[in-house]
């Protein structure tokens, strides 16, 4: 039988690690006895009691280790566990510095963390969004807004701010943005190119995109504004700030200015900006009697000297006849709702929408009335406590299945954005819900479906399955809606 | 760049806190604790969010670990290693419970629910029952119940050692149930004097700060408890999951303290 008593000087090591390192100790072959605890005087004596050496000078914050064992071999060995164990006990600190703290907490304090970035993401519940986005500019930061429900005042004060630092504020509820190939929020993977977008229309930048990919045409940025930005309280201030950006971009050879019309006021603004930039501009105002999102892309095709696109469309129902009835249009994406109300009021006068194009067709509360209707499920109305319906598709669910049982009802458009950030599989849920809509004589379903073949929901195989299920599917949503409004005239 | 995280102190740190900073050294850091040590004995602990609220702790919003043997300084408002890291003590909590009046007539039955409570979760003690020791406190012989702790000081494996937890717990109880304040005042104490040679420096902090009544917010909620009747199964389940044996030898601590206080010396669970 053997023994040895080892001091550690100066060891704290957590109790319950000291607990676990006596008990493997303890079980090793060989080892009769151990004690690993802290030199007090009481222990010191208690190892005398068992007939083990005093250690000279240790100290109570100092560590004992203390072993008997058969053996020499099974003490050496034992020791040798021992201290590789207390090694990993005591942390993972290196000597001489000091562990990284934890997360930042504020925007402001990530930024000194990080120098060299220009550029902050704010994605909290809209009353907290100003704070944060002001923190950011404070800290030197450009930021985009992906959050909602952010004022109207509060979004004039971020934008001054940003003027005044040289920065930009992309948003409020500015849902997607691509930053040197980089996605923000939703976004569609596109390859490369001469195209630069500036945005007040997030799913209307994504169509542009996403048909441009289809025309063989790339992207170099998408600067996304706000829905609001080109109103006359805001005055347009990211855009024109975006537009000087993106003028100043070799990579960009074409600038595309995507909004719903604008005041004369501001959009002579915008148009004395464009004129101003070196870089050729398209200026995209959408609305009621002008050109749809699809003409724009189309435009763009033709400034660069490309032939003229067939934009996909797949269908696994040739000739899907529609019963009689009204429009009733489900959407995710506010501008591509928009679009397809302003293309459908052209042929079937007022459509009613809880984002009307003209107040009178504003929807009641219940948004259940009779005749022609489309719902903006992403309106901040229907967005307060609940994902995006591009992530959640609940209430889209629940209103298809209900106008499936409508016999009032004869078309259903429906729009499925793909990218980053939406819903991983739509089709997964859609295309049941399609089919059992069309079963039985129920209404007939058309799909806008705005993605690229890169998109990691697979565009191809999200249009099969619609397809399948019943649905007409197109690329562009323009001509989805042109396709819904043939089939309810038709009857 | 430095960075200056802000921190909340125990009360029974602000003096230390708020005199001009003096160095200490890191005696031990892993994930939840740091622990530095001053010249004069003092611990902080430093604690990150969820962390184990010692009395002695200071709670950052995010976890630190140092290496031990660093060089720390204390004092000045906060915290301070060289020039990479800071807290700044923004506010502060109070460690020692607030019980109000205790019903000393229904304590025995409280206590005996406790003892019930440790012998069904099986957490049996390190330490034997000090027989001695709680009969001294009984009788109120200061003499006696100081020479019976004594060999308790630095006894047993932990960190803390397990005779430290319990005296922790006997501490806490008497402080708090104890119907002579005198008596259990003293005693604390004289032990307090004599844990800064007889045991770790965490420990003798640990000690110090429990004769004062201020103590973990585990062993506050058995009091409490005890005090009130309500919530003692919760409160002791909580009691037990702290450390490795830290909690159960607390708990014993506090049931044998309570004997103590309520003059029952003969009870061997």
């Amino acid at each position: 039988m053997t023994s040895s008593v080892a001091v550690r000087r100066g060891t704290y090591v957590d109790s319950v690690r000291l607990m676990q390192v006596t008990r493997e100790a303890g079980r090793l072959p060989g080892i009769t006895a151990a004690l690993v605890a802290m030199a007090t005087p009481t222990n010191l004596e208690l190892l005398a009691a068992m007939g083990l050496a005093r250690p000279d000078g240790a100290g109570p914050d100092d560590l004992v280790v203390a072993l008997e064992a058969r053996d020499w071999e099974a003490l050496s060995r034992a020791f040798g566990v021992i201290e590789e164990a207390l090694a990993r006990a005591a942390g993972p600190g290196a000597p001489g510095g000091f562990a990284q703290p934890g997360p930042p907490r504020t925007v402001r304090s990530a930024a000194r963390r990080l120098p060299d970035a220009n550029l902050a993401l704010v994605s909290v519940p809209g009353q907290h969004a100003f704070t944060e986005a002001m923190d950011a500019l404070e800290a030197g930061l450009s930021v985009m807004v992906f959050s909602d429900n952010v004022s109207l005042e509060e979004e004039v004060t971020l934008k001054e701010e940003a003027e005044r630092r040289h920065l930009l504020v992309m948003g409020p509820d500015c849902g997607t943005a691509m930053i040197n190939g980089v996605g923000l929020g939703f976004a569609n993977v596109v390859r490369p190119g001469p195209v630069g977008l500036v945005a007040a229309s997030g799913t209307g930048s994504q169509q542009v995109v996403c048909l441009l990919e289809a025309a063989g045409i790339g992207t170099s940025h998408v600067i996304g504004v706000g829905g609001r930005d080109l109103s006359e309280p805001v005055g347009a201030r990211s855009c024109l700030r975006a537009l000087g950006l993106l003028d100043a971009d070799p990579a960009t050879q074409l600038i595309v200015v995507v909004s719903k019309p604008p005041s004369p006021e501001i959009a002579a603004q915008v148009r004395d900006a464009a004129t101003g930039c070196s870089t050729p501009t398209l200026l995209g105002f959408l609305g009621l009697g002008q050109p749809d999102l699809t003409s724009l892309a189309e435009q763009v095709v033709a400034h660069l000297g490309r032939p003229a696109p067939s934009w996909p469309r797949w269908s696994g129902e040739p000739g899907q006849q529609a019963r009689p009835g009204a429009l009733r249009g489900l959407f995710s994406g506010g501008s591509l709702c928009e679009e397809a109300t302003a293309i459908a009021a052209q042929a079937l006068g007022p459509i009613r929408s809880n984002v009307p194009l003209d107040p009178a067709w504003a929807l009641p509360d219940d948004l259940r009335p009779d005749g022609h209707v489309m719902i903006d499920f992403g309106d901040d109305r229907l967005t307060t406590g609940r994902p995006h319906p591009m992530i959640d598709p609940t209430l889209r669910r629940e209103r298809l299945a209900a106008e499936a049982a409508d016999p009032t009802c004869g078309v259903v458009l429906l729009d499925v954005v793909l990218g980053h950030g939406a819903d991983p599989d739509p089709a997964a849920w859609l295309a049941p819900a399609i089919a059992a809509a069309r079963a039985g004589g129920g209404p007939a379903v058309v799909v806008s479906l705005c993605g690229t073949p890169g998109d990691p929901q697979g565009l191809e195989a999200q249009a099969g399955q619609l397809a399948g299920a019943g649905a007409s599917v197109h690329l562009s949503n323009a001509e989805a809606a042109r396709q819904a409004v043939a089939l309810v005239r038709d009857r | 760049m430095p960075i200056t995280l802000p921190g909340a102190a125990s009360l029974a740190l602000l003096p230390l806190l708020e005199e001009p900073p003096r160095p200490a050294r890191v005696l031990g850091g892993w994930p939840g604790a740091a622990h530095l040590g001053t010249a004069s004995g003092e611990v902080v602990t430093v604690v990150g969010p969820g962390g184990l609220r010692l009395p002695n702790a200071v709670v950052v919003p995010s976890p630190w670990e140092p290496p031990a043997g660093g060089e720390v300084l204390v004092g000045g408002g906060g915290l301070a290693a060289g020039a990479s890291w800071r807290v700044r003590v923004v506010r502060t909590w109070d460690p020692a419970p607030r019980l109000g009046p205790v019903d000393a007539s229904r304590l025995p039955s409280r206590l005996e629910g406790l003892q019930a409570g440790l012998v069904a979760a099986g957490r049996h003690p390190w330490t034997s029952f000090p027989a001695s020791l709680v009969a001294a406190l009984a009788r109120r012989d200061l003499g006696g119940a100081v020479a019976a702790a004594q060999p308790l000081l630095g006894l047993g494996p932990g960190l803390t050692p397990a005779g430290d937890d319990m005296l922790v717990g006997m501490l806490a109880a008497v402080r708090h149930l104890a119907a002579d304040g005198d008596v259990a005042g003293a005693w604390g104490s004289e032990i307090a004097a004599r844990a800064g040679e007889g045991t770790t420096s965490l420990s003798a902090t640990l000690l110090r700060l429990a004769s004062r009544g201020q103590i973990l917010p585990q062993v506050g909620q058995v009091l409490q408890a005890l005090a009130t009747g309500s919530g003692l199964r919760r409160a002791l389940h909580g009691l037990l999951a702290v450390g490795h044996s830290s909690g159960p030898e607390m708990a014993w601590g506090l049931l044998w303290g309570g004997l103590a206080s309520v003059g029952r010396a003969g009870e061997v669970p």
